[in-house]
């Protein structure tokens, strides 16, 4: 869980720790565009080599098919989870056997596009099938912009609840 | 007293039977006065035969009967002073016996008359207010039977009288359907016996099996001693009002889950889209983003506030189709 101003930074500090534990990472993004993920990861010296994308807001946000990215796919729509869905179980069987993290950002801006009832099912069926997969998992949060009642139900489908705001934010 | 309401017992179920006893009397009477008073020349003993017809007489016609009693002492007396020119004390003192016997009586008669028409009446009263009234009221003694129960509460559940009194009151049709219930109510009991008024929400099945939420109350009645005689069980029948408050609470449950929704739905995303503007501003001056990664990201916000408008539509739409009256211009302000 982060403050919203601060999960930008958050992410980039995450995935810089879960890179350097040589995990390979798949990257569900549903607020921040590939390109600008990207740009900020490698601003950063995350390397990207272990990183795949599934990319949900470019191909929404203008209109088309963008560019084919090598690791990334580019889903139509965030509020098309049997496409998320589908990328994801293509993907993680992709990586299987592998040491693999999964970093979903994030649950608050999924809200935009779909019911707090449609989430909770969702994370559900990922979490599941990380479990499955013996893979591990993280998602972002903001905490005050989920109703309490769901960020419970939420909590009871992961392992461990961290609160990124207790944390320090790395000097870059 | 007894004897006295027999008799007008008796009295009152046939007038006419009245009427014919008196003449029969009365021609019986004039008849020992005339055989044993001109035939035989006696004029003491017989007389307090008259005293049967007269006493009946007062019993069953009140103080009227006083024109009787004057009537047979005129003629015992007339007789007997004017016909045989006895001395005028002892028929005299007889005569006026007949009637002041006859007057006591009747008074008497006429007291217990008005005593037993005031208690019908009061009783038709307390009937009335006990069978008419809304509620279930009955009457128990100390040890929890029950005695009385009112008209309401026995068509509730379709008892007759003969099926429940007498029986323990945990025993009846309004109690059996729960031993938890009939352990309360016996505990209750046994409260209210020693002078406590005990109240606590009970279910009472009616007579087509459906359970009915009652507000049941149990208060002693307690003599000059200050001990419990009897026991006054009320039921007031709440289901409605129950109802009524499920229906509100389940409604105010689906309105705080509707402005939870729409708190996720709208407040969440603008705070989501104003981040994303605010770290857009701050990449754009600190000169991170090129220019064809800037359009794309206004695109984007652009895209969600359209979808935050269609979170607002349809949040809308929940509410809207619920509602009853709603003019067709407001529904098209809010759902389109």
């Amino acid at each position: 869980m982060a403050s919203a101003a601060e999960i930008r930074n958050k992410n980039i500090e995450l995935l810089q720790k879960v890179v350097a534990e040589e995990y390979y990472v798949l990257i569900v993004t549903t607020n921040q565009p590939f390109d600008i993920l990207k740009k900020n990861y490698e601003k950063n010296g995350v390397p990207l080599d272990r990183i795949q994308f599934i990319d949900t807001v470019t191909k929404y946000a203008v209109g088309r098919d963008p560019q084919p990215v090598k690791n990334c796919r580019f889903i139509n729509n965030p509020a098309n989870l049997t496409d998320i869905g589908i990328a994801m179980t293509e993907i993680l069987k992709y990586l299987e056997g592998k040491k693999t993290c999964l970093l979903f950002d994030s649950v608050n801006s999924m809200l935009i596009y779909i019911s707090s009832q449609n989430i909770t099912k969702f994370i559900h069926f990922i979490t599941n099938k990380l479990r499955l997969m013996n893979f591990s998992g993280i998602f972002l949060v903001v905490e005050k912009g989920l109703d309490p009642d769901v960020l419970v139900q939420l909590t009871t489908f992961v392992d461990e609840v961290i609160d990124l705001d207790k944390i320090p934010t790395k000097e870059s | 007293m007894d004897l006295i309401k027999t008799l007008t017992w008796d009295a009152t179920r046939d007038e006419k039977w009245q009427l014919v006893t008196l003449t029969i009397l009365t021609i019986f009477c004039i008849f020992l006065e005339i055989f044993m008073h001109i035939y035989l020349g006696v004029s003491v003993g017989y007389t307090h035969f008259f005293y049967v017809l007269l006493v009946l007489a007062a019993i069953w016609y009140q103080r009227k009967a006083v024109v009787l009693a004057v009537c047979l002492a005129a003629t015992h007396l007339g007789i007997g002073f004017f016909l045989f020119n006895e001395s005028l004390w002892a028929p005299l003192l007889r005569s006026i016996m007949f009637v002041i016997v006859t007057l006591l009586v009747g008074t008497l008669s006429e007291e217990h008359r008005q005593n037993e028409a005031a208690l019908k009446e009061s009783e038709k009263k307390v009937r009335a207010l006990f069978d008419q009234t809304f509620q279930f009221i009955g009457l128990l003694t100390v040890d929890g039977t029950l005695i009385e129960a009112n008209r309401p509460a026995l068509e509730f559940s379709g008892v007759d009288a003969s099926d429940v009194l007498g029986k323990p009151f945990w025993e009846t049709p309004w109690w059996v359907h729960s031993p938890k219930q009939q352990e309360m109510l016996h505990a209750a009991v046994k409260k209210a016996a020693k002078g406590e008024f005990v109240r606590f929400e009970a279910t009472h099945p009616a007579a087509d099996g459906s359970l009915h939420n009652v507000d049941f109350s149990l208060k002693p009645v307690m003599d000059e001693s200050g001990n419990a005689v009897f026991l006054i069980p009320e039921g007031r029948d709440i289901t409605d009002q129950k109802k009524a408050e499920a229906a509100l609470k389940a409604s105010n449950e689906r309105y705080l889950l509707y402005i939870k929704e729409a708190a996720m739905r709208l407040k969440t995303p603008v705070e989501v889209v104003e981040q994303n503007l605010a770290q857009l501003i701050d990449d754009i001056e600190g000169g991170d983003l090129e220019h064809d990664q800037v359009v794309p990201l206004l695109h984007l916000q652009v895209k969600n506030m359209e979808q935050i408008r269609q979170n607002i539509v349809d949040l809308n739409k929940t509410v809207v189709d619920g509602f009853g009256e709603i003019t067709p211009a407001s529904k098209k302000f809010l759902t389109e």
